[in-house]
């Protein structure tokens, strides 16, 4: 390394950001939640949009909308409860302004799947509930699996 | 911090691993972070000692259920040096690559 006179070859450039990426996905890999917590979250977002679709007037779907929205609130709590203890804190929203975007596409995506579910239900397509509920399962298990820190991080090396 | 981007600061390996993990959190506690580098008390002083004088890292010590902890995080001057260190390195690949 040549950073007295702040110039660096492209070989050792390439080099530093290779280990840039082994160390994110080292940190990815140990801020990542217990699988049995995604799996009930994750559940818990799929029960989310099925009460959600299948909501009409005064039936008892409203009730799995409490629980659902309740149980990923109370989980999320005791997630960043038990990193605290451990000598993390997690931020919501990640700082940096390309993982902000990453969020907030996330929750559009969330957001699209719910409103989308719901109208093809009330408009009679009454498997519509379970496969949103199905797709929101997996791809909030999936996102909170590969990307646990909110941050998007690279799968490979940048050599790659 | 320069005009291009390139930080001595920030590219020393064990710096660079600092900025990197602090980055993807809020607040790390000194322990934890020692754990994760794998190196001794004094080193991880030393080298945080750096960047706090550079003004990127916070060091906030509380205390928690009576027990004394340090923790650590990237100012927002940290993480816009630390994001023009990595974009910089970037374009140096990038550069060299277009030449090839």
């Amino acid at each position: 390394m040549n950073a007295t006179n702040n110039t660096i070859s492209a070989e050792e450039a390439q080099a530093t950001l290779d280990s840039l990426t082994i160390i994110k996905r080292g940190a990815v890999a140990a801020l990542r939640p217990p699988l049995w917590f995604i799996v009930i979250v994750a559940l818990l977002y799929g029960l989310l949009t099925y009460s959600y679709a299948s909501m009409r007037h005064e039936n008892l779907w409203t009730l799995g909308v409490i629980i659902a929205v309740g149980g990923i609130f109370a989980m999320t709590l005791f997630l960043l409860y038990s990193y605290r203890l451990l000598g993390v804190k997690m931020g919501l929203v990640p700082a940096s302004r390309r993982g902000k975007l990453f969020v907030f596409a996330q929750g559009l995506f969330i957001t699209a799947l719910l409103v989308i579910t719901r109208e093809m239900s009330t408009a009679g397509m009454a498997w519509a509930a379970w496969v949103g509920a199905v797709v929101a399962s997996l791809s909030f298990g999936l996102m909170m699996y590969l990307f646990p820190t909110g941050e998007l991080t690279e799968r490979g090396t940048h050599r790659e | 911090m320069n005009d291009a981007g390139f930080d001595a600061v920030i590219h020393a390996p064990n710096r660079l691993q600092i900025c990197a993990l602090l980055s993807a959190t809020a607040e790390i506690e000194f322990k934890r972070l020692r754990e994760h580098l794998e190196v001794s008390d004094s080193v991880l002083s030393k080298q945080l000692k750096v960047l706090e004088e550079a003004g990127y890292v916070r060091a906030v010590k509380r205390t928690d259920m009576g027990r004394p902890r340090t923790w650590l995080a990237l100012s927002s001057r940290g993480r816009k040096a630390y994001t023009a260190h990595v974009a910089h390195l970037k374009k140096i690949v990038g550069g060299a690559a277009l030449k090839v």
